[in-house]
């Protein structure tokens, strides 16, 4: 979080003038992030951060949707290694 | 069910089906994410076995049609926490082995100022991303590896993680936060805007 800066809805303490508290906020940013977010808490998640000059939402959103793309691109899934399901059927059948 | 009864269990057909058909075709995602959670081969392939000769044990209790991939993992999962609950309480071990090729090679020459304990986790791979996600404390490590790359939904995370759904989103959002900070470099090298 940038220090020296007024208080926005990165800050815990930062009181929302939406009335959204901080948990609650936590929560919504997350399921936009996440795509689990009904139309309705999509509405008010969007409205707002029209209407908060002090929002950081939608910065954090992206953020944290990059963050995800990062994730996505870098993290290739690995090749399980040949012979495992044989290994794990043997396991199985020699404990019989 | 105890070991007296678990000696007796009697696997029908329908059993080893079940196995076969439900739970092996699981086993190239098991292994990914015991890779992203042990970050070493072959601890991820006796991870793996371990999982699938629990899930074979206790194969009456799964009820078929079931979520098989998420009970997998919470098997995973839970085996995993095991042995990094006991490899933590551990002394340090020491590799006597390496110590000596150590001393043996020219490297003994120059100072070696680095940790020989060994520890659960290693940092091999110079990947930016891999070692960020790895230096997570290993319930953020957990929720990211769950969301982000096996895109399992907020509930299905609960369940594996029995915990409630809105710890599951809290505990994303300090991991997101946490790594966020740890790939600023990265990822403004890479054009990203996280800043």
């Amino acid at each position: 979080m940038d220090e020296g800066l007024e208080k926005n809805c990165n800050d815990e303490s930062f009181d929302c003038p939406q009335g959204i508290d901080n948990e609650e906020r936590v929560q919504l940013l997350q399921r936009i992030v996440d795509g689990q977010a009904t139309t309705e808490e999509e509405k008010v998640f969007y409205s707002s951060m029209e209407d908060c000059d002090k929002c950081r939402c939608k910065n954090l959103c992206d953020q944290h949707l990059e963050i995800k793309s990062i994730l996505k691109e870098k993290l290739i899934p690995v090749p399980m290694p040949n012979g495992l399901i044989d290994q794990i059927k043997g396991k199985i059948t020699g404990s019989l | 069910m105890s070991g007296e009864d678990e000696r007796h269990t009697i696997y029908s057909q329908k059993d080893i089906q079940v196995f076969e058909e439900e739970l092996l075709p699981h086993a190239s995602a098991i292994y990914n994410f015991a890779y992203r959670l042990a970050f070493d081969e072959d601890e991820a392939k006796d991870l793996v076995q371990e999982t699938y000769f629990k899930a074979y044990k206790f194969i009456k209790s799964f009820h078929k049609g079931t979520n098989a991939k998420a009970w997998l993992y919470r098997i995973l999962k839970n085996n995993f926490i095991n042995d990094y609950r006991k490899k933590s309480k551990e002394p340090a071990k020491i590799d006597y082995q390496d110590v000596e090729n150590i001393y043996n090679s020219d490297e003994a020459q120059e100072t070696f100022s680095g940790n020989i304990a060994v520890y659960p986790f290693k940092e091999t791979i110079g990947d930016e991303v891999s070692n960020a996600l790895n230096a997570l404390p290993i319930d953020f490590r957990i929720v990211i590896i769950l969301c982000d790359l096996e895109e399992f939904t907020y509930e299905e995370m609960a369940k594996i993680l029995d915990i409630p759904i809105g710890t599951v989103r809290s505990r994303l959002h300090r991991a997101r936060n946490l790594l966020r900070k740890k790939l600023l470099y990265y990822a403004q090298s890479r054009g990203f805007k996280l800043q």
